[in-house]
């Protein structure tokens, strides 16, 4: 799962570390129990993760924009090209702009039925969805912004992001 | 410090003068001591942190270079006995002993800080706001390396899972016995034997400032009189005080009951002490440089935010790309007090 190059990035946060590997365009959460203090700049409890299952009523905090792996480190050396970072180490977390993603469940904002804008929520494993209103908003999952296209033969759709 | 007045601001310093030159006492002293106050700006200066971590560890220029790696050992630690000579007979081939070598790497990270002000601010202010502002923004930094290269001590050192104590002293009390037995554990935890090259050794032992004016309370039960004399009449960088047994003794703010670097130990690293005791002391083995490593890949560098002045604000932001790490965790030796 991965970015396209085409994006308008409006906010971004430095200020998360992570608990888990993710690839880039995810919706990521804050970690329960994780309860940053004051600014929350170098702190730990300012993390986030992606949740496999996403309950009911979690807040969405952004898109991850750089992809997290976990590697031994005094073996295998992050990889300068392509913007790895180690898991426990910070993320970006874009959280208002257009990105065009393909972290879309199958069979989501697809075809020339699904009219736009059509809004864009997290659900499980921090893909994206459109859902219906008695699907996605009724689980409880959060809207994160707008699909602006449907999804093509690679599974990439703009979406147009808007957290606070 | 070069003053640069406005108008108004010079209107206000020659009533000023004028006023402390009054024939009126009363006028004159008010405004001698408005005068005095106003020379030392600002006022209520921060104290910022200093660097406690560089002296220890080795910094190591990796500009331009993708990898930092170290090659380590045929032999691990404790692997000495895989190779003892033994008895043969007199036909029979003597099988092999098969070594290889290995390598560790340490990752680098970035880091980056910045500091920004409205530009009315800059203008009106009447003191060197720009130097102070860079001064702080070091500062950030400098207490950024503070801490992670003390937490990679700290980590090191409970990774080993020793800690010594004085099981005689009282609880928080700093004694002379709890050096030697850290210079007994540390030499008898290093491997090796009495005529072994390259023994541990302890050479370096930080505490807090409390645990370290201990010793100006050392009674006969612990060092003899005419020590007591020497320790009564010494300053704080007297001899007497830094080194004692050929260990030099350290004393930093962030260690003790209570502070940055206690917390950090038993908070996240839940790092233990024997009953009752309530602070660390780290000892150090720093005969060679062969463990205490910080390789930079980025120095730190400075710029300017052209996007600011548009907003009416100055702004500068600085990184740099750094990696901490203790190569060989026998050169840290935790003990409590």
């Amino acid at each position: 799962m991965a970015l396209k190059p085409n994006r308008s990035v409006t906010s971004e946060s430095v200020h998360y570390f992570t608990v888990n590997t993710m690839n880039e365009g995810f919706i990521v959460a804050h970690m329960t129990g994780y309860f940053g203090t004051g600014a929350g700049l170098d702190d730990a409890n300012q993390a986030v993760y992606l949740p496999a299952a996403w309950p009911s009523g979690l807040r969405a905090i952004g898109m991850n924009g750089l992809k997290v792996v976990n590697k031994d480190l005094s073996e295998t050396p992050i990889n300068p090209y392509n913007g790895e970072h180690q898991v426990g180490d910070k993320t970006l977390v874009y959280k208002k702009g257009e990105f065009v993603t393909n972290a879309i469940k199958a069979g989501q904002a697809s075809g020339t039925a699904t009219n736009l804008p059509r809004p864009a929520y997290a659900g499980h494993g921090g893909y994206l969805y459109t859902g219906t209103a008695t699907a996605a908003a009724a689980s409880g999952w959060p809207q994160v912004g707008v699909f602006l296209t449907t999804v093509n033969s690679e599974g990439y759709a703009k979406v147009a992001l808007d957290l606070p | 410090m070069l003053l640069t007045l406005n108008e108004n601001q010079k209107q206000a310093m020659s009533n000023l003068l004028r006023r402390a030159g009054s024939p009126d006492k009363a006028v004159a002293l008010q405004a001698q001591a408005e005068i005095a106050a106003g020379i030392q700006t600002p006022l209520r200066k921060a104290v910022l942190s200093g660097d406690v971590v560089t002296n220890m560890f080795k910094p190591m220029d990796y500009r331009g270079n993708r990898y930092i790696e170290y090659p380590l050992d045929i032999i691990n630690p404790g692997q000495q006995d895989d190779f003892r000579a033994y008895v043969i007979p007199q036909e029979g081939a003597i099988p092999e002993a098969r070594v290889q070598g290995d390598f560790l790497m340490i990752p680098t990270y970035e880091i980056g800080g910045s500091i920004d002000c409205r530009l009315r601010f800059l203008r009106d202010a009447n003191w060197p706001v720009v130097q102070r502002m860079l001064e702080v923004l070091e500062a950030g930094f400098i207490k950024k390396i503070n801490d992670d290269g003390w937490q990679t001590i700290l980590s090191a050192g409970v990774d080993r899972n020793i800690i010594v104590n004085d099981t005689n002293a009282a609880a928080g009390q700093f004694t002379p016995r709890l050096i030697s037995l850290l210079q007994t554990i540390m030499r008898r935890n290093g491997g090796g034997n009495s005529t072994s090259m390259d023994r541990s050794r302890l050479t370096d032992l930080i505490m807090s400032p409390e645990a370290h004016i201990d010793i100006r309370s050392w009674g006969l039960d612990l060092v003899p009189d005419a020590v007591r004399a020497n320790i009564y009449y010494a300053n704080e960088n007297n001899q007497d005080l830094i080194r004692i047994y050929n260990v030099n003794l350290m004393a930093m703010d962030e260690f003790g009951d209570d502070q940055e670097y206690q917390l950090y130990y038993e908070n996240e690293l839940s790092g233990t002490m024997a009953a009752s005791d309530v602070e660390i002391v780290i000892g150090l083995d720093r005969q060679r440089d062969d463990s205490f490593m910080m390789p930079y890949k980025e120095d730190l560098q400075t710029y300017e935010d052209d996007n600011m002045h548009r907003r009416n604000l100055f702004g500068v932001y600085a990184r740099m790309e750094l990696g901490f790490a203790v190569l060989d965790s026998r050169r840290v030796l935790l003990g409590s007090l």
